[in-house]
């Protein structure tokens, strides 16, 4: 606003006043087209790059993650209450945000380089040579007769007019389904992934002993990170036991049963024979295995002292 | 609407009807007829270039006679005197005295045809573009102002040039529009003929007084207020700065014309209903503002290029 369109607007007459309003209005409406374009032009060169950043397995000359200042963990702690797992961030969406940022700023000033009052007049081709010529009346402070009917006029015609003109709906829609795609196509990206990054490198490339590393942060193969399969010990857990064969003790009818039949083929005696277990799962048995074989030895100690 | 307004809108509606009631007497010829118009509302003065018997006296006096002003007419001839025009001291006696008494002379109207004025000489053409331009005639040390609105409209004729007194280039630019009056087309020349040889009462077809001086002067005041956009304006003075550039023209247009490519361009801006003015309307009136004003040199003249040409090429650069 001139220094002209900024002074007392209470002396003014009515229709001039309204004028200098819908000027003012014009402009508020150019303003929201320029960062409607911006916006929605930031997003698609975010999306854009992020996708080809992490197509390529990352930013050259940039690590995979990048952390984050500790001041801003600690903003994001106090105000929101949120506390971060890692503290690090993907350079690929950083590098995407920033362009972003540029691409924001680079088009708001852009888009509104030319007049934006001007951008109306030219989305309005009806209203162009009325409306110019208010806007250089008001600033001319012209109260004539023909002046105030032409402001009535530009008014009524304001009315009528939209400043949807300057939002070219087709290219807003185009480039929301272009952030669509980029979108669905960064998300497959990250399921399926593929990647550049591993092509051209040696076998055991990404490996600590191989000299590099993998600066991939998405998801990856389970049998790369850990490693060929291989024979590992199974463990060894076992256990002595001392079974008498006179057949009492464990109380289990079928193991009695086998201890009858084995005296019953002729083998048995006054013999004792040691039978050995090797490992068990349930605890159950084995709590039984330790106290048969108390039993055992307290049978063994009675007979010696017999 | 507002009371301003609404009266703008009368008087815009009246100037429709100025337009409606000499289209009853003249065929064709809108132009020419706008022209006149803005030329009156502009409160300037035109030089009409037409043939014989195209029925410029017959305009000129329909306007007047619809607007309510008095009309009268100067047929201009090498031995035309100066006051013979403005009008002289004469004696006259009354109850046995003698005193001098000035006799106006026709220029004293509304609106004064100065039919082929360069057969007058150059003192008559001075004395009479003098009285056009200051609006007052002085005569023996007494100054008379000529009548209010004042119109004046001389005629050239194209051909029979000998015994003529060509207008200097300095007196020409004094005429704020030159109009051109040409040949109707068929269709147009056979409505004339039956206008005016058909039946009836008489030969010229009666038309109604449907604007008064004093709404003349209201709208000649009301057209320097149309605001005009400052880009309009400036292109508008670029095209008559044009004019002393370019290559094909000798002499161009001064700064007079400037004020009148404006001034006319507000008046047919107004006489359409328009509160503004739109390049549209520069571009209609650069013809007739600058024609009479720009001398075009030989390489126009070899290239067969007239002036309107010129003029036309340079509303395409500016």
């Amino acid at each position: 606003m001139s220094t002209t369109e900024s002074t007392d607007d209470t002396d003014r007459p009515t229709e001039e006043r309204k004028i200098r309003r819908a000027i003012t209005q014009i402009r508020r409406e150019g303003w929201k087209v320029a960062i409607i374009y911006a916006v929605i032009d930031a997003a698609l060169a975010t999306l854009a790059v992020n996708l080809v950043a992490t197509f390529l397995g990352g930013v050259p000359r940039l690590p995979a993650r990048l952390p984050i200042p500790p001041a801003i963990l600690r903003t994001l702690r106090e105000t929101a209450g949120v506390t971060l797992a890692e503290p690090s961030v993907s350079s690929a969406a950083v590098v995407g945000v920033a362009v972003g940022l540029l691409v924001f700023a680079v088009e708001v000033a852009w888009r509104v380089r030319r007049p934006l009052v001007e951008q109306f007049e030219a989305a309005n081709p009806a209203l162009q040579e009325s409306l110019r010529t208010a806007r250089d009346a008001v600033r001319q402070d012209q109260h004539s007769r023909m002046a105030r009917r032409l402001y009535e006029s530009v008014l009524a015609d304001l009315k009528r007019a939209s400043s949807v003109g300057l939002l070219d709906v087709r290219r807003v829609v185009v480039t929301v389904l272009l952030i669509t795609v980029v979108s669905i196509a960064t998300v497959q990206l990250a399921v399926v992934d593929i990647s550049l990054a591993g092509l051209g490198d040696t076998p055991d490339a990404g490996t600590p002993g191989g000299g590099t590393q993998s600066e991939y942060t998405g998801l990856q193969d389970g049998s790369s990170i850990l490693g060929e399969p291989e024979d590992v010990p199974e463990g060894s857990e076992e256990l002595d036991a001392t079974i008498d064969t006179s057949g009492s003790g464990s109380g289990d009818g079928s193991e009695a049963e086998s201890a009858a039949a084995y005296e019953d083929s002729g083998f048995g005696g006054s013999e004792t024979v040691e039978s050995q277990r090797a490992g068990f799962t349930e605890r159950e048995q084995l709590e039984d295995a330790e106290l048969i074989r108390e039993y055992n030895l307290r049978i063994r100690e009675e007979t010696d002292n017999e | 609407m507002s009371e301003p307004t609404t009266d703008i809108d009368r008087l815009q509606q009246r100037l429709a009807g100025v337009r409606k009631e000499v289209g009853k007497r003249i065929v064709g010829q809108r132009e020419v007829l706008e022209g006149l118009l803005v030329c009156i509302l502009a409160d300037g003065n035109a030089l009409l270039e037409s043939n014989p018997g195209l029925g410029k006296t017959t305009m000129v006096r329909t306007v007047a006679d619809v607007t309510d002003l008095d009309f009268s007419r100067v047929q201009n001839t090498p031995d035309l005197m100066p006051s013979d025009i403005t009008g002289t001291e004469i004696i006259r006696e009354a109850g046995g005295e003698r005193e001098f008494v000035f006799e106006r002379g026709p220029i004293f109207a509304n609106v004064v045809l100065a039919d082929e004025i360069n057969r007058a000489t150059p003192k008559t053409q001075a004395a009479l573009l003098e009285a056009m331009q200051e609006k007052q005639v002085t005569a023996a040390g007494e100054t008379y102002d000529l009548p209010r609105p004042f119109f004046v409209l001389a005629t050239q004729n194209p051909i029979d040039q000998e015994g003529t007194y060509p207008l200097p280039e300095a007196q020409t630019d004094r005429f704020l529009l030159k109009l051109v009056l040409d040949y109707p087309s068929y269709e147009e020349e056979r409505d004339i003929v039956n206008l005016y040889t058909g039946g009836g009462s008489g030969s010229t077809p009666p038309v109604e007084k449907v604007l008064t001086r004093e709404e003349i002067k209201e709208i000649q005041s009301l057209v320097r207020e149309v605001p005009i956009a400052d880009d309009v304006r400036d292109r508008a003075i670029r095209l008559v700065r044009a004019t002393r550039e370019a290559e094909t023209v000798e002499f161009g247009a001064s700064p007079r014309a400037s004020m009148g490519l404006v001034l006319t361009a507000k008046a047919r801006a107004f006489m359409r209903g328009r509160n503004h003015v739109s390049w549209e309307d520069v571009e209609a009136m650069a013809a007739p503002v600058l024609r009479h004003r720009i001398l075009l040199d030989f390489r126009a003249e070899r290239e067969g290029l007239s002036t309107d040409d010129v003029i036309a090429e340079l509303v395409d650069e500016v």
